[in-house]
């Protein structure tokens, strides 16, 4: 379909479509105008120009910055396969594929590990018949969750299925 | 390990000529985070000030857009194996599925996190005065009021409108790319950014019309 075969709100949003392009091109070395500019409504050109002046990107504070990088660096290095993360409040709850579930605080330090399986063999192993699951002890943490109480409630990727509880001491 | 994705497309001006291009920006990257986790840091670091960004504009608090940033980068670093590079040759030298890809992590992450506080998001007014040059202190208040009109004009608009201008202007996305970050087709991504630019437009008295 050509540019006249289209409707007339059509044909302006692809005009507008094109005049952004350009407009956004113009800060890396782009061209300052293009044969579609006339064809565009101007109030709509005027808009767009001081949106493109207006609206700036805020950046988050540096210390903000730091921490968060620090949360991710013990992230990375204290898990084994993270298959997922839930949050709840200052919690982190990462269920990993290599048999263990890692809960990080705010600050990504390690709060609490369970299930953690010493046999490698075991471990991501999605075909471990049931005869070999041992209780507590998690082979493929895929999923995880904290409900009201606190208990921790963990899916495993398995081709037969598995839910595992820790409930709560108190 | 993610399979290579390469396409073949025309170079303006090379008529008939071919080359080979590289079209995921940030593989080396993510495939360096996939070997080793704790080299996740350099794609946080890259787009930590978008993501960032965007959540500000999304929640209008300082606090809560640190909270949605920090569930996104967690989930993204929990989540690197399920990230598949989708790049298309039709998507140029620039394109990054993984900033898609992330987008969208970050995208319901405030969704979430929206429908937990149960009230709309305040435009960010405030944050229109900080973004004037402090030391035109004559210029600075005409600015200022710009600014801010053009925030609070960006801030009214409806959901879907105002993530399409804020992922447009602010974190200069293709069309493609907020196509893929919200889940509609480039048409709906043209027709969202179109209709927004009219309601602003006449928001912000552009069009000649008493406001």
């Amino acid at each position: 379909m050509t540019l006249f075969e289209r409707e007339g709100s059509e044909v302006e949003a692809l005009l507008t479509d094109r005049y952004l392009e350009r407009v956004l091109a113009r800060a890396t070395g782009g061209p300052s105008s293009g044969p579609v500019d006339a064809l565009l409504n101007p109030v709509l050109r005027d808009a767009a120009d001081q949106l493109r002046r207006d609206l700036v990107r805020v950046h988050p504070s540096f210390r903000f910055e730091e921490r968060l990088a620090s949360r991710l660096a013990e992230a990375a290095a204290a898990l084994r396969m993270p298959a997922a993360v839930h949050i709840r409040g200052k919690s982190a709850v990462f269920p990993e594929l290599q048999g263990r579930v890692t809960v990080l605080d705010k600050e990504g330090k390690i709060v609490a590990q369970v299930g953690d399986n010493p046999d490698a063999k075991q471990r991501a192993n999605f075909g471990l018949p049931p005869d070999q699951w041992k209780e507590g002890i998690c082979n493929s943490p895929h999923g995880a969750s904290i409900d009201k109480d606190g208990n921790l409630i963990v899916t495993e990727w398995s081709k037969f299925g598995r839910v595992l509880l820790y409930t709560v001491q108190r | 390990m993610a399979r290579p994705v390469f396409g073949r497309v025309r170079a303006a001006g090379e008529a008939g000529s071919a080359r080979v291009t590289h079209l995921d920006r940030d593989r080396a990257l993510v495939e360096e985070a996939r070997r080793d986790p704790a080299s996740f840091d350099a794609l946080y670091r890259r787009y930590l000030a978008q993501v960032y960004s965007y959540a500000y504009y999304e929640l209008g608090d300082h606090h809560e857009a640190e909270d949605a940033t920090e569930r996104t980068f967690l989930a993204a670093l929990a989540n690197l194996d399920r990230f598949e590079e989708r790049a298309r040759p039709a998507d140029g030298d620039g394109a990054s599925t993984f900033r898609v890809w992330l987008f969208r992590i970050a995208r319901n992450v405030v969704a979430n996190q929206r429908r937990g506080r149960r009230r709309h998001p305040q435009a960010p007014i405030e944050a229109a005065a900080l973004v004037a040059d402090p030391l035109d202190i004559e210029g600075g208040a005409a600015v200022r009021d710009e600014a801010a009109a053009a925030w609070q004009a960006v801030g009214r608009l409806p959901a879907d409108r105002r993530r399409a201008v804020v992922l447009r202007f602010v974190e200069e996305m293709s069309t493609a790319e907020i196509a893929g970050v919200l889940g509609r087709s480039e048409g709906a991504v043209r027709v969202l950014i179109h209709r927004a630019l009219r309601t602003v437009a006449r928001d912000l008295g552009r069009d000649g019309r008493p406001r």
